[in-house]
């Protein structure tokens, strides 16, 4: 498949930064609290390292095939039908993912801005935008990335800021209260969220700066880690063990913020922080899932598939729940596992085939001319 | 020739459907209400009247009085006059809340309520149902002060103080000033859902009307405590135990202590203390749980009608040390009622415990409600006075009766 556009390496840990951060960031501290109580702050360092992993696969799958995604390298790997059966159970699962990721965006406008609106409006404009994005190619990604981004970090310090006088900090203790256990059990929430670092093997072919990219993968994890941290923290100290009970901890916390009479009701803030992380997660996984369909195939552009599939996975997205209590089950512990086995697991098991296969060809080639 | 007849046409298609969508994208927001068909409840009240059901009231800004110069052409226009009370009963709050949307001609918005009002009645019945409700339906802020009035909550919101443009704006600068316990809708949550399990509110009072005045014009004010165990309503403490109360919540900001000095009858010397800090310590030594209160509190002599100069360190000491009797002796007694006859946690005595006996505390979380009563509290008060106003000798007095040492 012909090369569609180069983005650089800070384009591509840009773009990862808010496909983790944009769900996460609103539903994550409630989850995590759910099972790790008062010690979910510390629930995303060990998170952080299932990221580790992931950028690990992802980076050997890079190295034994450097221009080729993931889907690509599992026929070399794999073999045709194997490797074809392998990437089968992407495409499969990638309308999976990106019609939840529409679906959760839909359920929070719906329930915190626009309670009228149908649905279909709310998640059909943000797909279309976003599909738009993808057929514009990598680079048109890459670079709205840039500047949704730089929104998002602004407008998510900007909240926590102002916070700041609200917050209990004796709230932080105690810390282990009932030991490391419940904070390692609580970090599977994040843990899935951090194996999204999966679109690392996806993305990386199309990156032409590849010289630091182990360094600056695992600047990107620690960045995000950090990110999920003092998010979970503001809102321990705001709520303490209250942030469990509610939907959307972070929406709570901005509508909390007053500062001289005049600087309350900013939860439109936080719809507009999380319409621009969303837009880059669905148009950076719109892109994976129009790739790799083409790639499956064989087709020699990803383009023409672009609005299809966006369609599918808008489609997918009513499919896959009733409503919000069907959404949480899809963020719960099983479904968590699910995705740790789909972003994780299969990826390193690949892997670690090719890697064998790798070292038995270069032995073989050692006897064959000594 | 025609493949070119149909590009163009092909292209005029195209460019019509695009403006057609345009068309249909810029008919503007899909949800719009437009803000002369809301009616902005500024703060909400909730009665039970005989303790049946919930009488739910609104406090509405009511914008055509307050709204540009009055054609009367009278240019006063008094703060009054800008709100108007809308109440519906109904089983529950949410069914109250339907039934008061009926009976108003504007989409009822609560985003901008600052103040909750629960009426003694209504705080009987327990406050679960209605923290429920408030952090529930997603319109209502968390940050909105909550009070419990002695009389109903709906009389409360039908004020129109003069001062401000509306009780619930008196309500919310009461909030922000600290005259009582500054509680928002989450503190509350919070504290009732916490370790401690309990929790005090400010309770307002609406003073009787002054002579020739409309009854309505009175501004509601602080008075008193009520205390919830569980979200159940237990008593109102008011003056002196509500000070030593919002004492140990931290919570005190405005007020004055006067003392007498026993060496002269007559005379006061009023403190007005510029900070008071409260800090709790726990310890678990032996098996035996204690909390150690220590309360800092500094303060200026506002008043003096001794005839002690007061230039004399002696002096002062002697006044620090009856101030701390004064306030060892209110915070006692506010401690005794939360340990000893109420058997509540107010002050947090668990939270402390959790964040610094973790262990301990996860080990006798059931045999709390045992534990608590039997805490040791031993309470030192610490006061400093640091100035004694402008004057330093007495006012008022020929110079021969001051008492200078």
């Amino acid at each position: 498949m012909m090369k569609q556009g180069e983005i650089s390496l800070a384009q591509m840990n840009i773009m990862i930064y808010p496909a983790i951060l944009a769900t996460s960031i609103l539903s994550v501290p409630s989850i995590t609290m759910a099972h790790a109580g008062h010690d979910m702050w510390l629930s995303p360092f060990w998170g952080s390292l299932v990221g580790l992993l992931t950028v690990f696969v992802a980076l050997g799958l890079n190295k034994l095939y450097p221009d080729r995604t993931m889907i690509e390298a599992s026929v070399s790997i794999l073999g045709a039908v194997p490797g074809k059966l392998f990437g089968l159970i992407y495409m499969l699962y990638l309308p999976h993912i990106t019609g939840l990721i529409i679906r959760t965006y839909g359920e929070f406008i719906i329930s915190n801005a626009l309670p009228q609106t149908p649905m279909y409006v709310i998640m059909g404009t943000m797909v279309l935008v976003c599909a738009i994005n993808v057929r514009s190619g990598i680079e048109v990604i890459g670079r709205s990335a840039q500047i949704f981004v730089v929104l998002f970090i602004f407008l998510a310090a900007f909240l926590f800021v102002l916070l700041i006088g609200e917050l209990h900090p004796a709230d932080l203790l105690p810390i282990g209260e009932k030991g490391l256990r419940p904070s390692i059990v609580g970090a599977l929430a994040p843990a899935a969220w951090f194996s999204e670092f999966i679109l690392i093997a996806f993305l990386l072919p199309f990156v032409h700066n590849r010289s630091k990219v182990v360094r600056k993968s695992m600047l990107s994890v620690l960045y995000v880690t950090l990110s999920m941290v003092v998010t979970n923290v503001v809102c321990l100290l705001l709520m303490g063990d209250m942030t469990a009970s509610f939907v959307y901890p972070v929406m709570i916390a901005a509508r909390y913020i007053t500062i001289a009479d005049f600087m309350q009701h900013l939860e439109a803030l936080v719809i507009a922080l999380w319409i621009s992380g969303i837009y880059v997660k669905i148009s950076t996984f719109l892109y994976i899932y129009s790739l790799s369909i083409a790639q499956w195939l064989g087709m020699k552009d990803y383009r023409p598939v672009v609005i299809p599939t966006a369609f599918l996975c808008t489609v997918f997205a009513y499919w896959i729940a009733r409503g919000k209590s069907d959404i949480s089950s899809m963020i719960s512990a099983s479904a968590n596992i699910y995705t740790l086995v789909m972003l994780l697991i299969l990826p390193a098991l690949l892997l670690g085939i090719g890697a064998i296969r790798k070292k038995i060809q270069k032995q073989r080639k050692g006897q064959t001319s000594p | 020739m025609t493949a070119r007849v149909t590009a163009c046409l092909s292209r005029i298609a195209a460019l019509t459907l695009s403006l057609s969508m345009i068309a249909v994208t810029l008919t503007g927001c899909w949800d719009r209400t437009e803000i002369n068909d809301l009616a902005i409840v500024l703060a909400l009240g909730i009665d039970s009247p005989e303790g049946k059901g919930i009488l739910l009231s609104a406090q509405i800004y009511s914008p055509r009085q307050s709204g540009g110069g009055s054609p009367s052409g009278s240019s006063e226009g008094t703060a009054s006059g800008t709100t108007i009370v809308k109440s519906a009963n109904g089983s529950n709050l949410a069914e109250a809340m339907s039934r008061l949307q009926r009976k108003l001609s504007r989409h009822v918005f609560w985003g901008h309520s600052e103040a909750v009002v629960i009426g003694q009645s209504a705080a009987k019945r327990g406050l679960r149902e209605y923290l429920d409700f408030l952090l529930r339906y997603s319109q209502f802020r968390e940050h909105a002060y909550v009070y419990v009035s002695q009389q109903p909550a709906k009389e409360i919101l039908a004020q129109l103080p003069s001062l401000e443009r509306s009780s619930a704006e008196a309500m919310r600068e009461m909030g922000i000033m600290k005259l009582g316990a500054r509680v928002t809708i989450l503190d509350l949550a919070k504290s009732i859902e916490g370790p401690g399990q309990s929790a005090v509110l400010s309770r307002l009072k609406i003073p009787p009307p002054e002579e020739g005045k409309d009854k309505l014009a009175s501004i509601p004010y602080i008075r008193g405590l009520a205390l919830f165990k569980k979200a159940a309503y237990i008593r109102t403490i008011t003056e002196p135990l509500s000070i030593g109360m919002l004492i140990m919540l931290n919570q005190l900001e405005d007020i004055v202590f006067s003392v007498q000095p026993d060496n002269n009858s007559k005379g006061v010397v009023a403190i007005k203390p510029s900070t008071i800090n409260t800090t709790l310590t726990p310890r678990i030594r032996n098996g035996v749980w204690s909390i150690q209160a220590h309360v800092k509190a500094r303060g200026d002599i506002v008043l003096n009608t001794t005839d002690l100069s007061l230039a004399a360190p002696n002096q002062v000491k002697d006044i620090e040390k009856l101030w701390k009797e004064k306030m060892t002796g209110i915070v006692q007694s506010a401690i005794n009622l939360a340990q000893k006859e109420l058997k509540t946690d107010f002050f947090g005595y668990a939270a402390e415990f959790r964040r610094h006996y973790p262990k301990q505390w996860n080990a006798n979380l059931s045999k709390w409600e045992s534990i608590y009563p039997n805490i040791e509290t031993g309470l030192q008060v610490d006061v400093l006075i640091m100035r004694s106003g402008k004057s330093e000798s007495p006012q008022g007095v020929p110079d021969e009766t001051i008492i200078h040492k």
